[in-house]
């Protein structure tokens, strides 16, 4: 009699058990957990990928480049900068002036990246009107497929607005409207 | 420490330099004027197209516009470069320390200088082509200056080559009796904001701005043509309501202008569309010139007679 009855529990708890285990399962199939928004930073163990654009040639080329893994926004807009300012690799010719520094990163309640880079950005550059145009929009693309969150970016140079880059746009505003023009 | 200070307050420090300009029939007189142990050690060179003054240290000259030379200031030297050919003599006076150069135009009536070939087939060239052109003022924007060097190619820039074409179609209008403004007649720096209050002070028929190109085209840019006027209370980088009514007449100079030089030149001609704050906010037909890179083509003065040339004809080939 009292295996009857133990054997009859393990029953009932077998049943209950496997009436969870199937509720369970219908219900994660019917209502799939919502999956995080893809992330333009792809995590590999330790290091992170960025997603970074140079003016080359006359055109933007996009290469993906390993970085330290770093958490929050603004670590990942000094990330992508600092890969940005390396220029290139293989010694592709570039109209990226030379020996730049990022002096800080900063975003606005209006949600525009402010980008101060140091006097070289504005100094070195050698460059035409297109040249000038492709520098500014890889420098804005490199920065929004990599931050989130941000509406804008806009550079100033040693901590001040400039008027210019070099001599042929404007570069008081953000960027956005500018690198979207036509192109 | 302080050495160091006291080094760099000294390194900085720049020597006033007066330039004075006066001018009698055939003759002009051009005086440098500064303090005497600044003038003592001031070397001159000149031939008969350019006056050299190197001076012993930094200095701070000021140019005035509208003089009939250019006058290139580096950081130790004042180039003086004379539209013709002349006899240069020069004194060093004292009391006060100044250096005088008297300029005479060699010839001029009574000697005839033998051309040089090339000089004369030049000359033909620009001569058995009168264009009409019927615009009458014009307004010419020489890229750079200043600090803003531009591109720079070995020992010249962006800066002086534009400065000189500015200046090359400036004495080829106003040979034709047109009117024309430089918004640069010297090597100073100047704001985009600053050239664009100078364009519509002018009420200009005609914009040109002259800037390099890193390659070996020609670029013209012209406004972005705007189907819709925008609504947006501050459109930053859209076309301004000063220039969106000369829009489609921009375009048809730019395609005039490409022309010209396409037949001229014989090369392909690019075209684009850029925000370029000069052309949008111009209140006139505006076109933005980009010449090939000096490095790719040599600016020598049957090039600059060409390209003159050429935009001459466009010119004239826009609005017939």
């Amino acid at each position: 009699m009292n295996s009857k009855k133990a054997s009859g529990i393990v029953l009932i708890t077998l049943l209950f058990i496997g009436g969870i285990a199937g509720g369970y399962f219908y219900f994660s199939t019917l209502f799939p957990k919502e999956k995080a928004p893809e992330e333009t930073v792809r995590a590999a163990g330790e290091q992170f990928f960025l997603r970074v654009y140079y003016p080359v040639d006359n055109q933007i080329q996009i290469e993906e480049r390993r970085s330290p893994r770093r958490s929050g926004l603004m670590a990942v807009a000094e990330a992508t900068m600092e890969e940005y300012l390396k220029g290139p690799s293989g010694g592709k010719t570039t109209s990226l002036p030379k020996n730049a520094r990022l002096l800080g990163v900063y975003k606005g309640a209006d949600r525009i990246l402010y980008i101060d880079l140091s006097g070289e950005f504005r100094r070195n550059f050698q460059g035409d009107a297109f040249a000038e145009f492709l520098l500014l929009k890889s420098l804005y693309e490199s920065l929004i497929s990599n931050v989130e969150d941000i509406q804008d970016v806009k550079v100033l140079i040693d901590g001040k607005e400039a008027e210019t880059l070099g001599g042929h746009l404007y570069l008081l505003y953000p960027l956005k409207d500018i690198v979207t023009y036509g192109y | 420490m302080a050495l160091l200070i006291t080094g760099s307050l000294w390194a900085e420090k720049k020597t006033d330099v007066v330039m004075k300009f006066s001018r009698q029939g055939d003759l002009m007189r051009i005086v440098f004027e500064a303090e005497d142990t600044f003038m003592k050690d001031t070397k001159s060179a000149t031939t008969p197209f350019q006056i050299k003054v190197e001076f012993p240290g930094p200095f701070l000259l000021p140019v005035e516009n509208n003089l009939p030379f250019e006058v290139i200031v580096t950081d130790r030297a004042a180039v003086i470069n004379l539209k013709e050919k002349n006899e240069v003599k020069y004194f060093t006076l004292s009391s006060p320390a100044r250096l005088v150069f008297d300029i005479q135009k060699k010839g001029a009536q009574t000697e005839k200088q033998p051309e040089k070939p090339g000089e004369k087939s030049l000359q033909k060239q620009t001569e058995k082509q009168p264009p009409t052109i019927i615009p009458k003022v014009f307004v010419i924007d020489a890229g750079h200056g200043g600090y803003d060097f531009g591109i720079t190619f070995g020992n010249t820039s962006e800066k002086e080559i534009s400065l000189r074409l500015a200046k090359e179609l400036n004495a080829a209008l106003s040979k034709k009796g047109k009117k024309v403004f430089l918004i640069r007649q010297a090597d100073q720096y100047l704001s985009l904001s600053e050239r664009i209050h100078f364009v519509n002070q002018k009420n200009a028929d005609i914009v040109i701005s002259l800037h390099a190109s890193a390659s070996g085209n020609f670029v013209l840019y012209s406004p972005k043509l705007e189907e819709q006027a925008s609504n947006e209370p501050v459109d930053l980088y859209g076309v301004s309501s000063k220039q969106r009514q000369y829009t489609a007449k921009s375009r048809a100079l730019s395609e005039s202008i490409e022309k010209a030089i396409k037949n001229q030149f014989k090369m392909n001609i690019q075209r684009r569309e850029l925000p370029i704050p000069l052309l949008d906010a111009a209140g006139a037909p505006a076109v933005f010139i980009e010449y090939p890179s000096p490095q790719l083509l040599t600016y020598d003065q049957q090039t600059k007679t060409r390209l003159i040339n050429a935009l001459l004809i466009g010119l004239a080939a826009y609005g017939q």
